[in-house]
């Protein structure tokens, strides 16, 4: 879930990017989101930044918005 | 003190607020009307006497108008007095027609007799329609034909 | 076209202004023949005939006046000797501008201007004194009325402005002052006082600098005598020179003739006077390019390439090839180690876009990886998003001009008169002819209400609350059915999706009302009264896209200008007020981690192929690290090297810890600067840089119009900055060299479509154009989206509010926004080196007197500002245009530290920062707090000019 305010400094800065994406594109219905969120991802960040976050995503790290985490899953299937 | 970027010099004087309230609703009183400026500055000085410096910048407020917008009309016009009224105010014509009949030795003579007096102003207006009475003059407002110096004197004795 | 003159460029004045129409109006005036539009006044077909009829009082930029009396003529059929500049022509007239009689008049009425002016006018001695001109032409030369009258010979000299003198003693009273001051700039500052012989020009009865004047210079330029004059003219004499060239503060770009004396190095600027033909500002400019210009040349300016072994160790001044072989072997050594990512370069938004893109040649082609962005990350990087999205272009759609024709303005996030002043001042002239503007703005611009202009409606949206707001006014117009339903169905796309998320009943004006502020039935009435136009356009700034719903916000507006049909024509469209004066440049020269040149995605094959076999490179395909992208990998340890080029991050960006932490992290941290800025404290190379004065190269303002800036003397560095990168990416191992400027944008033009028809030559041939410029449109486009969006239809974007997550807490219960004034310029690194210090020493905070009535503050005290993650303390300024828990500060000077407050909040979609949006609570600063403060002031104020 969204960390609260206090944490956002102290949050890896892709997890709270990743969030506020996803949090920004929640009124879509969800499979959309999830390939919106995507679609940004790889259209404007860097790799290591994506990489970092699929990271966050293999481990099923709970401080993810669920819709950010669907959009790792498509730039990256859990690992089986 | 609006900050447009300009930091103020020296703090304004201050300002009293009891005047600024009574100006501003003289200048609210007539801001509806079409050319509302001069109706409000006559206004002010028959209500509080004269324009003060600080006037400017609430009647400017109230019409949105520039302060010198304001500045420029309040001293184009010898009538919109800046400076308190004094006991006893003496207007004496010096257009052509007074000037004719000796309307400068008065003006003259007079303005010399009251010099440093502090309770006496006098003042030039231009004509006052009396043409065939001159040299006319007011004396606190009643106007007088055929004056000479000393008929000046005699109403300002009236007057006090 | 002269850009660069062998002497000084006097354009010529035509007396009165240009008068629309067909020129059916024959006139013959002195015996020449000429056809002009009715209504022409004889002065001006006079001049366009070739006949020159002497004036004082008239000028081609203002509005006839009539007061001079030099400019009288005979009329055949009219009695006496009417004004020539007030005499509208008609079809058939006959005037006689040289008879006997008119000759006889106009010695008369000099004789009487002689009688009162000084007979050692240094204005005449220089040159510099239409008076004199005058005299000499008309034949004046005895003064029948003796020089011993009344006259006002002893009045004192004005000299309190720091740039200009007023001497009253040669002022003939022309007024040419006050009506610049009221037509052009529209500040109302001068008058005249008194009447008669007494009449003196005043600016409202005291001096100049405790006025109301903002020291644009208009009235200075319009001065006939030499009774209002720049002070750098008294000193060093009047110029020998001109050179046309750009302003490089703002987005405005205003057109500048430099007017020089001396050549080569030994040129000195004697003043800067606003060219008549600049397109962007028709011959008006602002206190800051008009005078403020002396940071070139001030003492801080650093002229020597420099280097230390830590941040701790004193400079030492070495050779260029010692600094760029540091640079190249640092940078490679960091890649070797830390892999090819692992070094990047931020653009500069002030530089020219020669020079910006070989900055991103050098990143893309030297560093091989596209780790480049710019300091529109912190601006209008929504902008680029948001109308990149909807219309399919990162830019305006209109130009200046526009203006003229619009009926209704929405101005939303910006405070022209303060941060685009020159472009403000034609919006007031607009308005004060009946045009309407709605300001949505937490505080009381002066926009909402300032002399002569009044705004329709100010809503004042809470920070934060943009995309409500905007949803509610859309929701308004389409509820009450006052949407173009045409314009829909043949331009749009996504339409039906759109109308009904925007009808739904938590967008409208009601349920909005508590979160924006915004009083219900207001908002309606703006909304209708936008709806109506007929022209309504929409003009924003950075308090749209400086927020974390920035982008969506951006669409939003998008949107309602679609929704209300108000695109493709003039008069109408969306207008960002770009800041800086090359910031649209620098993002059109691809300065972006995902884009080329041309706003083309870096993972577009035939694009990159296009840049890949002209440079000989491969080049990633994917996107590189924004700036704040940087920083965050610095504190991590995987980025390590940056190269700055004029930028100061460390006190522009936000969270200021942060920036810091990240570039301590790094191993080679290079700033590209004219000074030793704040960011340099954490430099172990400084590269000097060149000013404005010393470029060749080009700047493009907010109107995507793209204006020469030309070298007004060689570089004081030895190098221009292209020069030093390409020389940088030569020393890295790929060889990279221009012989001039004019050859980076001919490889501009080449490789990217929008400047295809884009030179130097053709720049100087046309003095401007805006892109795009190509076959379509050889003289460049000043409307966008005329027949169809560049990307074919409209899009309507869904915009669902989501508020911030930078709510106001118990500890921090008020919000801080932040912005711009007149006299100072961003991080003031320029402005806080020349006069205009005396103007904005120092950054306020401004509070609501209800709010500062609870924490016991008034004006002047010191207070400390603090946030979740920092604190800084400065005065403070009550005032009542803010509303109530909104506090407001500017960030020009580095001790006032606002960036330490800011957070790490940003777009969702850009990553621009949340300036404007801060939860801080403020309270009077304990005595110690205040001193320390007060002592590092003093320390700043005395490093100043």
């Amino acid at each position: 879930m969204t960390a609260c305010v206090d944490d956002r400094e102290h949050e890896p800065a892709v997890i709270r990017m990743g969030n506020d994406i996803a949090r920004h594109l929640e009124y879509l219905p969800p499979e959309t989101a999830a390939d919106q969120i995507a679609a940004h991802i790889e259209r404007f960040w860097e790799p290591r930044m994506s990489e970092e976050l699929l990271v966050h995503a293999d481990r099923n790290d709970t401080t993810m918005h669920p819709l950010l985490l669907a959009a790792a899953r498509r730039l990256r299937p859990p690992p089986a | 003190m609006r900050q447009r970027g300009f930091a103020a010099p020296a703090p304004p004087p201050p300002m009293d607020s009891q005047r600024a309230a009574a100006v501003r609703a003289i200048a609210e009183r007539h801001a509806g009307s079409r050319g509302p400026l001069l109706p409000i500055l006559h206004a002010v000085v028959e209500e509080l006497g004269h324009v003060a410096e600080e006037d400017v910048a609430t009647i400017a407020d109230v019409l949105n108008l520039s302060r010198a917008d304001v500045h420029g009309v309040v001293t184009f016009y010898h009538d919109f007095r800046r400076t308190p009224p004094v006991a006893h105010r003496v207007e004496l014509c010096r257009a052509e027609a007074c000037q004719a009949v000796g309307a400068q030795a008065v003006f003259d003579a007079v303005t010399q007799r009251y010099a440093g007096d502090e309770d006496v102003e006098i003042g030039q207006v231009f004509c006052f329609g009396n043409c065939a009475l001159g040299p006319s003059g007011t004396i606190d407002g009643r106007l007088r034909g055929r004056l000479t110096a000393e008929l000046v004197d005699a109403e300002l004795e009236a007057s006090r | 076209m002269t850009e660069q003159t062998a002497s000084i460029l006097i354009e010529p004045d035509y007396g009165t202004p240009r008068v629309e129409g067909e020129p059916t109006a024959h006139v013959t005036i002195d015996g020449l023949e000429i056809d002009v539009a009715p209504g022409t006044s004889v002065m001006r077909a006079a001049k366009e005939a070739g006949v020159d009829i002497p004036k004082l009082c008239a000028t081609d930029r203002l509005d006839a006046f009539g007061s001079c009396r030099m400019c009288l003529v005979e009329v055949d059929g009219v009695r006496g000797t009417p004004a020539s500049c007030t005499t509208p022509c008609t079809d058939g007239m006959v005037v006689h501008t040289d008879s006997d009689d008119v000759k006889a008049l106009r010695r008369n009425v000099m004789e009487m201007y002689l009688s009162d002016h000084p007979a050692d006018c240094a204005g005449c001695a220089r040159g510099d004194c239409e008076i004199q001109d005058l005299a000499h032409r008309v034949g004046a030369a005895e003064v029948r009325y003796g020089l011993d009258g009344a006259n006002h010979l002893h009045d004192a000299t004005d000299a309190t402005n720091p740039y200009f003198a007023y001497d009253p003693s040669a002022c003939i009273v022309c007024s040419r002052c006050v009506r610049a001051c009221n037509e052009i700039q529209g500040t109302f500052a001068l008058t005249v006082e008194g009447r008669g012989f007494d009449s003196r020009i005043t600016p409202g009865g005291t001096d100049f600098m405790s006025s109301e004047c903002v020291s644009c210079g208009a009235c200075v330029q319009a001065c006939p005598t030499s009774s209002l004059t720049e002070k750098s003219v008294i000193e060093l004499g009047m110029p020998s020179r001109t050179v046309i060239t750009t302003c490089a503060y703002c987005g405005v770009g205003c057109s500048f003739k430099a007017e020089v004396q001396g050549s080569g190095d030994a040129t000195r600027v004697v003043r800067m006077v606003p060219w008549k033909d600049g397109a962007a500002n028709e011959g008006h400019s602002c206190v800051k390019g008009r005078f403020a210009y002396g940071y070139a040349s001030h003492r801080d300016r650093q002229l020597h390439p420099m280097v230390r072994d830590t941040i701790d160790d004193p400079w030492q001044v070495v050779s260029w090839e010692e600094a760029i072989t540091r640079i190249a072997t640092g940078f490679r050594a960091i890649q070797d180690t830390y892999g090819v990512g692992s070094i990047g370069g931020i653009a500069s938004s002030r530089c020219t876009d020669e020079e910006v893109y070989v900055v991103q040649k050098m990143v893309r082609a030297a560093f091989n990886n596209n780790n480049i962005d710019t300091c529109a990350r912190v601006c209008h990087s929504p902008t680029g998003y948001g109308l990149n999205q909807t219309f399919g272009t990162s830019a305006g759609t209109q130009d200046f001009a526009s203006v003229d024709h619009t009926d209704v303005m929405l101005l939303i996030g910006a405070n022209p008169t303060d941060a685009h002043p020159v472009f403000a001042s034609r919006m007031k002239r607009r308005l004060r002819a009946g045009a309407r503007i709605i300001v949505a703005d937490p505080r009381r611009i002066d926009l909402v209400r300032s002399p002569h202009v009044e705004a329709s409606h100010h809503l004042p949206v809470r920070p934060g609350t943009n995309v409500a707001f905007i949803n509610a006014m859309a929701h308004t117009i389409v509820t009450e059915g006052l949407h173009d339903e045409a314009f829909l169905r043949d331009r749009c796309e996504d339409v039906e999706a759109y109308l009904s998320f925007i009808a739904r009943p938590e967008n409208s004006p009601e349920e909005t009302e508590a979160e924006t502020g915004v009083p219900a039935a207001d908002l309606r009435e703006a909304a209708r009264l936008y709806a109506a136009g007929p022209n309504s356009a929409i003009y924003y700034g950075l308090g749209v896209t400086e927020h974390s719903q920035g982008s969506t916000m951006v669409m939003g507006l998008a949107n309602l200008a679609m929704l209300t049909g108000n695109i493709g024509r003039e008069g109408v469209g969306v207008n960002p007020l770009r800041g800086q004066n090359n910031v649209q440049g620098s993002c059109d020269m691809g300065s972006f981690p995902h884009e080329f040149p041309g706003y083309r995605h870096v993972g577009i094959d035939e694009v990159r192929g296009i840049y890949e076999s002209l440079w000989g490179v491969t080049i990633p395909a994917q996107p590189g690290l924004r700036i704040p992208n940087m920083f965050d990998s610095a504190v991590a340890g995987s980025f390590r090297g940056l190269f700055v080029h004029g930028e100061d991050i460390v006190q522009s960006d936000p969270n200021t810890q942060h920036v810091e932490a990240a570039l301590r992290a790094m191993d080679l941290v290079v700033v590209h600067d004219l000074f030793l800025n704040e960011t340099s404290r954490f430099a172990t190379v400084f590269l000097p840089g060149t000013s404005f004065l010393e470029k060749d190269g080009t700047f493009i303002n907010a109107e995507r119009r793209i204006n020469r800036v030309r070298p007004i003397m060689p570089s004081k560095v030895g190098k221009d900055e292209w020069q030093v990168v390409c020389e940088i990416a030569t020393a890295m191992g790929y060889p990279m060299s221009y012989a001039n400027a004019a050859e980076i944008m001919d490889e501009i033009a080449a490789t990217t479509p929008t400047f295809a028809g884009v030179s130097f030559a053709r720049l100087d041939a046309e003095g401007s154009m805006q892109w795009p410029v190509n076959d379509a449109a050889p003289h460049g486009t000043p409307t966008m989206h005329v027949e169809h969006f560049v990307r074919g239809r409209g899009r309507l974007m869904p915009t669902v509010y989501v508020p911030t997550t930078e709510a106001t807490t118990r500890r921090f219960p008020l919000v801080l926004t932040t912005g711009r004034i007149l006299t100072q310029y961003n991080v003031g690194a320029q402005t806080r080196r020349t006069d205009n210090s005396r103007w904005h020493p120092a950054d306020v905070l401004e509070i609501h007197p209800s709010d500062a009535e609870l924490r016991g503050i008034h004006t002047g005290d010191i207070v400390e500002l603090s946030s979740r993650v920092g604190t800084t303390s400065l005065p403070a300024l009550v005032s009542d245009r803010m509303p109530p828990g909104v506090v407001y500060t500017t960030f020009h000077h580095p001790i006032t530290g606002a960036n330490v407050v800011t957070t790490e909040n940003s777009d969702w979609a850009t990553n621009c920062p949340e300036y404007k949006v801060t939860a801080v609570q403020v309270r009077v600063a304990n005595a110690e707090a205040a001193r320390a403060h007060q002592e590092a002031d003093a320390v700043t104020l005395g490093s100043g000019s």
